[in-house]
């Protein structure tokens, strides 16, 4: 996940560690202002695959709704069973067997469920078209 | 300490997110109208978003400041401290131990110095109403509302310091910088905030107290202390003083002030006082003296300098001053020699508050006006180093000059 921040040029802050231990909120840091985004990582399903659902707690969805600036859930699906196929090493570098897509979730109201599109993948490319997302935000409307 | 040499501050404290707004409107960050989630506000080279957060955030708290310390091309702990402090005057009152240096003082002290604070803010909160030697329990309502805004923030790391924050309120605008034509020269500035002046009266009735009192080899007299009164010590303000140097622990108490950069502060008041213990004994005779015998202020009055005027070729200048007289914030005009008017336009641009003797009648248009004052001189001057002579001269002087 860093890395593709770092790639594209705009920080990600950690901020405080959830109660879930997998979960981290952070904050990426735009020109102008910073965008909110929430992580989960899976290996239950696959990167090939069409879809995901992940349950959305209460209480993130009332975080999220209550955000005034864009919040993005991401999903980081692993695509091994066995955590120690995550990473491959090799004589040319290091590859991670995973790969991130996202939806943004600062109005998703009152649904049971964060639906992550697969073509929603995160890519640098992204991390621009929410850079514009988060300058709209403090336009009038 | 406060809003020290980057170098001396460690963690500085975050401001508030309407802190942060108050900074940007009044140093020229300009907003576009808001969107759903806050105000985009520009400056050449930069913009930034300020969402309306509810309560604390401070993550987002922390970018901003990181993105305006990179706009305006400063540290970013200057720069939080900065807007932290923007509006608001801290007094830091330090008692120093004779003792080697401690991370943290006897509780008694501490009590003992927290206290007479509040005494010493609440005296200068009167006198800064209207001066008087002896308060008597008759304090001023307009005093005691700062002294109830009035707040202690957390202490500072290093030689055991209270920090006293008095917020002032936002002025309407700074004025009319300078207008001159062929005919007329005309200078306009914001008046000086009440809040700001009890500070001001405090740190110049600290320094009265230092220069008239201490400092001068003989105990004082009544005709000493006139010069004191008139700058805003009272007896109420001595017997405060007193009760903090009487504890035994106590080698010297220290107050030093930090001018919100807000609202122009005077260039030329020092920005410590220190007060020996060995001061007491005289600190107290003082404050028998003024309790004994009331010493009324003379047609004095004293304040910021909000106009100032030349009618092209006249042999005076008219200056206008910004002060409170029979319970009333008000404005004086002050007629004084085309020199002395030359003299007062330095003042102005140090932002010295002057004190004037003389009549007060009323003029055209229900204006206050002084066609000859006795004198018109910077309240702090005597209390300058180089001026340090005798205090009670100054009127002589003064007329002499006039």
């Amino acid at each position: 996940m860093r890395a593709i921040f770092s790639q594209a040029g705009f920080p990600f802050k950690e901020t405080s560690p959830d109660e879930d231990a997998m979960a981290i909120d952070g904050d990426v840091d735009f020109l102008a202002a910073s965008a909110r985004i929430q992580i989960k990582c899976t290996s239950q399903f696959k990167i090939s695959g069409r879809g995901a659902t992940w349950p959305a707690e209460v209480h993130w969805r009332d975080r999220w709704n209550k955000c005034k600036i864009p919040v993005y859930f991401i999903l980081v699906i692993l695509d091994h069973n066995d955590r120690f196929d995550w990473v491959q090493h090799h004589s040319s570098g290091t590859d991670q067997q995973a790969a991130a897509f996202w939806v943004r979730v600062d109005s998703i109201g009152s649904a049971d469920n964060v639906v992550i599109p697969k073509k929603q993948r995160l890519t640098i490319a992204t991390l621009n078209q929410w850079a514009e997302e988060v300058e709209e935000c403090f336009s009038p409307r | 300490m406060l809003l020290a040499e980057v170098s001396e501050i460690t963690n500085p404290r975050l401001p508030t997110i309407d802190q942060i707004r108050d900074y940007l409107e009044s140093e020229g960050w300009s907003a576009r109208p808001p969107g759903p989630a806050g105000t985009m506000w520009f400056r050449s080279g930069g913009r930034i978003g300020i969402p309306d957060i509810e309560g604390e955030d401070p993550y987002l708290t922390e970018g901003i400041l990181e993105r305006i310390a990179r706009t305006e091309q400063k540290d970013k702990r200057f720069v939080t401290n900065y807007i932290r402090y923007y509006r608001t005057d801290v007094t830091l009152l330090q008692a120093a131990s004779e003792q080697s240096p401690s991370e943290s003082i006897p509780l008694g002290v501490a009590s003992t110095v927290i206290n007479a604070a509040r005494s010493i803010l609440r005296a200068s909160g009167t006198t800064a109403w209207s001066e008087r030697s002896h308060i008597a329990g008759n304090y001023a309502r307009q005093g005691d509302a700062v002294v109830e805004r009035a707040r202690m923030d957390h202490t500072v790391r290093g030689p055991f310091m209270i920090p006293v924050l008095v917020p002032l309120p936002r002025t309407q605008t700074p004025g009319i910088p300078h207008q001159a034509d062929d005919s007329q020269e005309l200078f306009r500035a914001a008046p000086e905030p009440f809040e700001r002046r009890v500070t001001r009266t405090l740190a110049q009735s600290l320094l009265a107290v230092q220069e008239v009192i201490i400092q001068p080899e003989k105990m004082p007299t009544m005709r000493d202390l006139h010069f004191a009164v008139e700058r805003g010590v009272s007896r109420e303000f001595c017997t405060a003083l007193s009760r903090i140097l009487e504890e035994p622990t106590i080698g010297e108490f220290k107050a030093q002030f930090e001018w919100a950069p807000a609202v122009s502060a005077p260039k030329t008041m020092p920005r410590t006082v220190e007060v020996p213990s060995g001061a007491k004994e005289k600190i107290d005779r003082a404050a028998e003296i003024l309790k004994k015998q009331r010493v009324e202020p003379r047609s004095i009055f004293s304040g910021g300098i909000v106009e100032l005027r030349h009618v092209a070729d006249e042999p005076w200048g008219h200056v206008t001053i910004a002060t409170v007289r029979h319970g009333r914030p008000c404005e004086i005009r002050v007629r004084l020699g085309y020199e002395q008017y030359q003299e007062a336009l330095a003042w102005h641009g140090q932002h010295r508050a002057v004190i004037v003797e003389g009549a007060v009648r009323e003029g055209p248009n229900r204006r206050l006006v002084v066609d000859k004052p006795i004198s018109c001189r910077p309240i702090d001057e005597a209390l300058l180093p180089e001026d340090s002579g005798q205090p009670s001269v100054i009127p002589e002087q003064a007329r002499r000059d006039s």
